[in-house]
């Protein structure tokens, strides 16, 4: 059932029929029964192991409250062995096999080995590590463990955001679920906006990228530099489109239901060093490997080296996390590599006094150096084998002359995104301009005189009627 | 229970909403009153069909072709992005002693220098007494299945006489653009699709941009369709049962019917599906239908001189090839159809 469907929004409006009206307990039940109904739409057989996963975490949590001190952090153990089990047998066991029985091959000691038939359940990654966030930080005693199942089941099942996050921290999330709501009229409002905001995301923008980037990247390599740039630019568009536009339904479903999610994204492409990237990009994901795994790990103590280290392995997981592929831990190789980079660089200017040459360069050009090299590691996101990646890069570096239909790619990029980038450079500017992150819409969406605001409304949704892609696409993170 | 919000502004906060309803409701009306082609242009409006039916870019639709009246005497046959024919007008009251026939067919029998032309010049010039009038709605590409819907046209305007040829070459067109035309139009699409503005917007921007077009077609996907025998069998399957229907569909109607059967060429190149219709074409014959065997008219011709009635693809016929079979097709008809009775001596 995705979100830019009419099944979709057929579900909802029933869902929301009976929601309204109930009580905050009948809500929680009938939100926990329409996010199973919604998890079982994709895969009803999954709906065992979800269950499963709460269950654990949820007695889990308990313990670890209740249970003698020596014994919490047995119970904290697992739950997470019993979530990263979860995980690895049912995303990546096979991985491990045949990279496994691929380096036997390689040392010449060649094994028979074993993988298992099964199907990936979707959006597995997000609610095992929010449920695992939730058991930590119980450990940490940053919350008290959750005393109602059915708000906890909420919690890790709760449709809008499970199968492509945000990966909500339960001390934001579990408040809010066990709490009465309040459906005003500015969280329908904005919730509709955003909405809106994320079907035209999704359907103009990154479904119509992938028309540019299907191509290239599923061809046979005879493609022009230039279209394989272009292909890249597509994608970097794409994904960030896709990703944030699902995050902006989420946001705007969850508003309707009177309960606030976190923002995901913060204009990625509008960053000026690594750090900054990953502050603005998959925001619940990079807080959670800070939180849980960048620290645990050491985090800044320890020397220079360690934290370079720390820096490196957190990004390493963070692209396994996205799929049992080399190709995503090649891609978290870049960007840890880019991390490290910045950060030794920091270091430089601070220890020995170097003129801080990055910091003299206009923000333009070192946002545009970033976003190339952040380009870069998208390729080898979305290539799948070294050889694809391979060819796209020698492509681009060799054969860089514009055909007429590359000018024609072009101009279509700037129609499909050009509104976009347009609001996403008005939230940046406003944001530097007043020290404080923007509201989700600019200001007349909401406050012009009504003809002009039915206007734009129209307009709007004409644009992603006129101009959207027809088949509905899944939405990338869904395979994570 | 949710808590209202406390009524903070005076304003009616649904008025954009109402707005918004205004504002598309009025874009759909004005799209409908003023994108046609004396406002926009024949070519424009020939391109741009404010009608949804195959895809956004090209494509041979399922609709029926664009017979619209042409001001108060005349009815004319568009050319549009669906239909590629040529432009054809007619009388609106068929004047008497008119025989008035519609040619429905593929690739062979399409344009205007295709035989159903000269066949009708063939028949002023041997029978005065009746006016003859020839529209040809023949399709590059067009099968069977969507001829049953261009017949739906023709029988709009009173024929006299039906031709039909199709050789069976184009059944995978008919099945591969039905299956992409259904996915279109799956989901909120085929309401969403009802909108002019709507329509007319999608095909303005693929005139722009080619990736939004429908994927242009290849010659692969047939190749390796006709590699599976059981395509193969479906395909001729229906052209039968498509034949008959059209035969029937007509004859009920009391109008007759001509098939012109293929003449084709032996040594066909590797990847062409061989157009073993012949004995199909004969079978017909037990319906009571006029057949016009070109491939026996072209037998007739020397041997050293039939590869000149073929173009270079050794499918299509040359100007040659149309002459000759428009100039059997005329003397069959003068021979066998009843209307032409009246054009003595025979």
């Amino acid at each position: 059932m995705l979100f830019n469907s009419v099944a979709f929004f057929a579900f909802f409006a029933v869902v929301y029929a009976i929601y309204v009206p109930a009580s905050t307990r009948l809500q929680n039940l009938v939100l926990l029964l329409a996010s199973y109904v919604f998890y079982g739409a994709w895969d009803w057989r999954f709906l065992g192991l979800l269950a499963l996963s709460t269950l654990i975490d949820y007695r889990c949590a308990q313990a670890i409250e209740d249970d003698d001190p020596t014994r919490r952090r047995r119970w904290l153990l697992l739950s997470l062995i019993s979530n990263l089990g979860i995980l690895a047998t049912f995303k990546y066991f096979n991985f491990f096999v045949a990279s496994f029985a691929a380096l036997c091959d390689a040392l010449g000691l060649p094994v028979a080995t074993t993988t298992l038939d099964i199907v990936l359940p979707v959006g597995i990654s997000f609610y095992t590590f929010q449920t695992m966030g939730y058991t930590i930080d119980v450990y940490r005693g940053r919350m008290p463990a959750s005393r109602d199942l059915t708000v906890f089941a909420l919690y890790v099942a709760y449709f809008p955001q499970l199968v492509a996050g945000p990966i909500e921290r339960a001390t934001h999330l579990l408040p809010q679920l066990a709490a009465d709501r309040h459906i005003t009229y500015a969280r329908l409002r904005d919730g509709a906006w955003l909405i809106l905001l994320g079907l035209f995301k999704k359907v103009v923008v990154a479904d119509n990228m992938a028309r540019i980037v299907d191509p290239v990247f599923g061809g046979d390599g005879t493609y022009s530099g230039a279209t394989a740039l272009l292909a890249v630019y597509a994608f970097a568009l794409q994904i960030y489109a896709d990703f944030s536009g699902y995050t902006d339904i989420a946001r705007g479903v969850s508003k309707l239901l009177g309960i606030e999610l976190m923002r995901n994204f913060r204009r990625p492409y509008f960053a000026t060093d690594p750090r900054e990237f990953w502050q603005r990009w998959h925001i619940s994901l990079s807080q959670w490997l800070r939180d849980y795994l960048y620290i645990t790990l050491g985090g800044n103590r320890g020397g220079r080296w360690r934290q370079y280290r720390n820096l490196m392995l957190t990004m390493l997981l963070g692209g396994l996390w996205h799929g049992a592929s080399w190709m995503y831990v090649i891609w978290g190789a870049i960007h840890g590599a880019l991390l490290v980079l910045h950060r030794s660089w920091l270091h430089l200017v601070g220890e020995r006094g170097l003129p801080g040459l990055m910091h003299h360069l206009p923000p333009l050009l070192r946002g545009l150096l970033l976003f190339h090299l952040v380009c870069l590691a998208w390729i080898f996101f979305r290539a799948r084998t070294l050889e694809g990646a391979g060819t796209m890069l020698a492509a681009i570096t060799t054969d860089l002359s514009f055909s007429p239909a590359d000018w024609s790619t072009v101009t279509l990029m700037f129609v499909c995104a050009g509104p976009l980038l347009g609001l996403d450079l008005w939230e940046e500017q406003h944001e530097r301009r007043h020290g404080a992150p923007a509201a989700d819409a600019l200001p007349f969406v909401f406050t012009a005189p009504a003809p002009m605001r039915g206007l734009l409304y129209a307009l709007l949704l004409l644009y992603i009627a006129v101009v959207g892609a027809p088949a509905g696409v899944e939405f990338i993170y869904f395979q994570f | 229970m949710p808590t209202p919000e406390p009524d903070k502004t005076k304003a009616p906060r649904y008025r954009g909403l109402v707005w918004m309803l205004v504002w598309l409701l009025g874009l759909e009306l004005a799209a409908r009153q003023w994108w046609t082609p004396a406002s926009v242009g024949p070519k424009l409006y020939a391109e741009v069909d404010p009608s949804f039916d195959y895809g956004f870019g090209y494509g041979i639709g399922y609709v029926r072709p664009q017979c619209e009246p042409d001001g108060d005497k005349r009815i004319t046959c568009f050319n549009n992005q669906y239909r590629s024919i040529f432009r054809q007008s007619f009388e609106r009251s068929k004047r008497p002693a008119t025989l008035r026939s519609f040619t429905l067919g593929g690739s062979h029998a399409a344009g205007v220098t295709a035989y159903t032309t000269t066949a009708i010049r063939s028949l002023r010039a041997n029978c005065g007494a009746l006016r003859w009038e020839g529209i040809n709605l023949a399709v590059r590409g067009q099968g069977s299945t969507r001829a049953l819907v261009a017949l739906e046209e023709a029988l709009r305007h009173e024929p006299d006489l039906i031709i039909l040829d199709f050789g069976g070459t184009n059944e995978f067109e008919d099945e591969r653009d039905l299956a992409q035309r259904t996915k279109i139009h799956e989901g909120i699409w085929q309401y969403l699709l009802a909108s002019r503005v709507l329509v007319i917007g999608r095909k303005l921007l693929s005139r722009r941009f080619a990736v939004l077009r429908t994927p242009p077609v290849t010659g692969e996907g047939e190749r390796v369709a006709s590699s599976f025998p059981e395509n193969l069998t479906r395909w001729d399957r229906r052209l039968a049962a498509n034949y008959r229907e059209l035969i029937a569909t007509a004859r009920a109607r009391k109008i007759p019917v001509v098939v012109v059967g293929r003449a084709y060429f032996r040594g066909l190149r590797p990847g062409t599906r061989a157009l073993a219709n012949h004995q199909r074409f004969l079978s017909l014959a037990g319906d009571g239908v006029l057949l016009f065997d070109a491939h026996a008219a072209f037998m007739a011709v020397a041997r050293d001189q039939r590869s000149s009635l073929f173009l270079p693809d050794r499918n299509h016929y040359s100007r040659e090839g149309h002459r000759i079979v428009g100039e059997g097709l005329a003397a069959l008809l003068l021979r066998e159809l009843p209307a032409a009775r009246v054009c003595t001596p025979r």
